[in-house]
């Protein structure tokens, strides 16, 4: 599943929302705080994770903390501006 | 590296991506669970060190068993506790190949020990990943040797009576005593609580990243290699999957402590 993009944007998270089984490691354990668990559910009946560019800490920076930490592959890409 | 185009003025480069060893399968493990976690660090180092062609995986049982459903290599599946046997027919007739198992606590240490300790002692060029979460997962929660004292499972419900069963079996301790092995280390797996703030460090995942790496190393260059990765099962210890990071942090942790144990090949000074 792919997202749109904003020139602002410096990095860019892909979270494949259909693998997600909303466990939250990835919520908490991103230090800008730029994931969360949707309201919505995927069609496994789990609240994926949500990816936003601007987070409760700051905006991402692509770490790439949250692509270590899921156990499931649902942190499918992250990318950032080719410099 | 692969350009993605973005938004008409960015253009954005993939840092982190899917991974080809992967076969892109859901997994039946539980949420949170740290099986998944060690199947991308593994997908990863052998992307890294570009042995996909190479390598065979050898299956234990337990959680692991599937592992081949989503380790996009080749895969001979081991009876209960035997992978490292296996392992070692698959490796003296085709030295050529990387052979590695992610073996669980029962699996390996209960079963299996016999088999673990000899492979090891004969120093045969095989890795083994051992995901230890204290108790049977695949099962539904037995008393495993690595269960803590006091630890309620299915067959301990009064919690595990160290008097009757002997003190929990430390594997790492045991292969670090043995002439055999090159590489044995213990890291503690699970993202971990960082004391009053409600962040989660990812130092786990990212050591194990590194040690999985240094562990195929060593069997490219002719040792036996063990990492084992203290775990959670938060379905079975009964906890939410944040508690069970807690208790695998802050006391399993304690039990089994972190460390590299042993290093005759120097890999981790690179
Ligand atoms: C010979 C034999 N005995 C017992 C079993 C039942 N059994 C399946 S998995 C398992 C233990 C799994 O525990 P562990 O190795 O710790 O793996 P986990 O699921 O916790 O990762 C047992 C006893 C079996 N499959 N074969
Ligand atoms: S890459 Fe880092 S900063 Fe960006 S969402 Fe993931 S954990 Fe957060
Ligand atoms: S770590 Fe992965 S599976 Fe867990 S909530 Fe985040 S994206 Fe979903
Ligand atoms: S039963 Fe335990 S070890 Fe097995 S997948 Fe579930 S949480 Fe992981
Ligand atoms: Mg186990």
């Amino acid at each position: 599943m792919s997202r749109s993009a904003t020139p602002l944007q410096k990095s860019l998270v892909d979270v494949d929302s259909e693998f997600c089984k909303g466990c939250s490691l990835c919520v908490v354990s991103c230090p800008q705080r730029n994931l969360k668990l949707s309201e919505s559910f995927n069609r496994l009946g789990f609240h994926p994770a949500e990816f936003h560019y601007h987070g409760e800490k700051g905006d991402c920076t692509a770490c790439g903390i949250c692509y270590w930490v899921c156990p499931d592959f649902a942190i499918a890409e992250v990318r950032r501006v080719r410099r | 590296m692969t350009v993605v185009q973005g938004a008409p003025a960015a253009e954005y480069e993939v840092k982190l991506g899917r991974l080809s060893t992967l076969t892109g399968r859901p997994t039946h493990y539980c949420a949170g669970c740290e099986h998944g976690i060690l199947t991308r660090l593994v997908a990863n180092a052998i992307e890294e060190l570009g042995l996909r062609e190479r390598t065979v995986l050898v299956d234990s049982v337990g959680c692991s068993v599937f592992a081949h459903d989503y380790i996009n290599t080749d895969a001979v599946q081991a009876p209960h506790g035997r992978a490292p046997a296996v392992m070692s027919g698959i490796k003296r007739v085709r030295p050529d190949l990387m052979v590695f198992a992610v073996q669980g606590d029962g699996d390996a240490v209960s079963i299996g020990l016999l088999e673990l300790l000899y492979a090891a002692n004969r120093a045969e060029p095989i890795t083994i990943f051992l995901v230890n979460n204290a108790i049977y997962g695949m099962t539904g929660g037995q008393m495993a040797p690595t269960t803590p004292e006091g630890m309620v499972t299915t067959t301990t419900p009064q919690g595990r009576d160290v008097a009757e069963t002997g003190r929990p079996l430390d594997a790492t301790k045991l292969l670090a005593g043995l002439d055999g092995p090159s590489y044995v280390k213990r890291v503690v797996l699970p993202i971990a609580p960082m004391g009053s703030t409600d962040l989660y460090s990812a130092r786990g995942p990212l050591e194990g990243a590194k040690s999985v790496l240094n562990a195929f190393k060593v069997q490219m260059r002719g040792g036996f290699s063990f990492v084992e990765f203290v775990s959670t099962c938060s379905i079975n210890w009964k906890m939410s999957v944040l508690e069970s990071k807690r208790f695998a942090t802050e006391t399993l942790a304690k039990l089994f402590p972190p460390g590299l144990y042993k290093d005759k090949l120097g890999v981790e000074k690179g």
